[in-house]
């Protein structure tokens, strides 16, 4: 063989190794029945953490559905610490004991053992790099996400809290400051009717977090409460209940006087983009 | 083969310590990360024995890089990864938590918005409290040992119901969740329980009123 085309032919072998991995994670389908397998095997040899956090997901899952965790010893562990064996102790062996066995044959190409070390370590570089960048950026997107999820659930139990409130008022008798049975029937100082307001519900703190307002179409048994939050929508221009624009906002209706109202909750996000189509 | 039996050997020590230190701990992340930092230990030795014995110096140089990137992707890589990890965990129980915050402040309200409303209904019949209208609304959903047996099987699963008749002008719901956690870790449920989501709902003739107790 030419001796000038040894050293190309030992890249050329340290990419097709390099290849083959990156095949087993990025196209796992091709092997059919196997995918699973052979992606664990992927991560493995190039970045083993990915196998404790599939472990770790399942197991936050499993808490979840009021499972117990699955934390300590596992089999994704002894995965994972293999992969941690390989990748920082057999890995660079292998690139060693290559280069001594080529040292000692006196020839350009290597062993193998120095090619599969290579490739090995070439991929673990890749892929431990890339997956430290998407895993970054993906997680910025992810927070963002789930705190708008917790200040809508937020939000959503504040108006939960504030028609009981409203209903159970209603309920009461005008001599202990309630609507006689009615929204539309609280007693004014003049001694006139009028609708009910945030001011004669208990649980209302106008400091909190979010703008209430009750909406003016109020009848007998049906209410309409509207939450504004600070948390902006997808439309900047989308008008809200409290007179600011572009605010995601949720507003529950609900009749006290129906019979199986948990089962009729009706409760409507706006300006979100995720419910955009049911506006 | 006695340097390979060493290594064979060295490998193995490795992965039962690391394997052991998951095992003590109940962390599975804790095991990776002494491998890692063991990885490291054994890379040194590696270099200040093997390496520093390679005749060319830009196979040592090259091998040199090739460590320090490995070591830096992989450590990267493990600390954006347990961070996702961790972020995962917290945010699938804060969202349990939601969940059982939400039926319980809708289930505990309903209940007394309704004794409310059946009190209101008969304040004209002799006798009529509030805990006579709760027995009436409530029928034989309640139980004996003041449990309260949902026909929605399902919100007895995540959640207990307990209720409690003080006084004839007095009823108190407490939900106490199985799974959604409460702010206070050490706090003891009512349903034998510990650092689980509870509140507490009332009813008098003045109203509902609703507390988070954890």
């Amino acid at each position: 063989m030419n001796e000038r085309i040894k050293p190309l032919l030992n890249w050329i072998f340290v990419l097709c190794i390099a290849g083959i991995l990156l095949l087993f994670i990025q196209f796992p389908q091709l092997f059919g029945a196997v995918s699973p397998y052979v992606q664990k095997l992927g991560y493995m040899l190039s970045n083993p953490s990915m196998i404790l956090l599939e472990f770790t997901t399942q197991s936050a899952i499993s808490r979840f559905g009021g499972g117990v965790g699955m934390e300590g010893f596992s089999f994704a562990l002894i995965l994972g610490l293999t992969g941690a064996v390989i990748i920082f102790g057999v890995v660079p062996a292998l690139i060693v004991f290559g280069y001594k066995k080529s040292e000692t044959l006196n020839d350009k190409l290597r062993p193998f053992a120095w090619h599969l070390g290579m490739g090995l370590a070439l991929i673990a570089i890749g892929i431990g790099f890339k997956a430290s960048n998407s895993f970054f950026e993906f997680k910025s997107v992810v927070v963002a996400s789930a705190e708008r999820q917790h200040a809508m659930d937020r939000l959503q139990f504040e108006l939960i809290d504030l028609y009981y409130d409203a209903s159970a008022t209603a309920f009461l008798p005008h001599e202990r400051g309630g609507g006689n049975g009615h929204f539309t029937n609280f007693l004014a100082k003049d001694g006139s009717t009028r609708t009910i307001q945030l001011s004669d519900l208990d649980r209302y703190n106008p400091n909190g977090p979010f703008e209430i307002v009750i909406s003016e179409n109020i009848s007998d048994s049906t209410i309409t409460m509207t939450g504004v939050s600070d948390l902006e929508g997808n439309n900047p221009d989308f008008q809200n209940a409290d007179g600011r624009t572009g605010r995601i906002q949720m507003t529950f209706t609900m009749n006290p006087y129906e019979d199986e109202r948990l089962k009729r909750l009706n409760i409507k996000r706006e300006n979100e983009w995720l419910y955009a189509e049911f506006e | 083969m006695k340097q390979k039996t060493g290594y064979i050997l060295t490998g193995s020590l490795w992965l039962l310590v690391a394997a052991g230190v998951s095992y003590l701990s109940g962390n599975i992340w804790a095991g990776y990360l002494t491998a890692v930092i063991t990885g490291v230990l054994y890379l040194i030795i590696l270099d200040r024995t093997l390496i520093q014995s390679l005749e060319k110096p830009n196979q040592k140089l090259t091998l040199r890089i090739i460590i320090v990137l490995l070591v830096m992707s992989q450590s990267f890589a493990a600390y954006v990864i347990y961070d996702m990890s961790q972020f995962q965990q917290d945010n699938l129980a804060k969202t349990r938590s939601s969940i059982d915050e939400g039926v319980s402040k809708l289930y505990t309200q309903e209940f007394l918005l309704n004794t409310l409303e059946f009190y209101y209904n008969q304040t004209d019949q002799p006798g009529t409290s509030i805990a006579s209208s709760f027995r009436e609304v409530m029928g034989d959903q309640l139980q004996p040992d003041g449990t309260i047996l949902f026909t929605d099987q399902y919100v007895n699963r995540d959640i207990t119901f307990r209720y409690e008749i003080p006084t004839p002008d007095k009823v108190i719901i407490r939900a106490s969740a199985k799974i959604g956690k409460g702010e206070d870790t050490e706090f003891v449920n009512v349903n034998s329980e510990t650092g689980k989501y509870q509140a507490v709902a009332t009813v008098t003739p003045d109203g509902i009123e609703y507390e988070r107790e954890n």
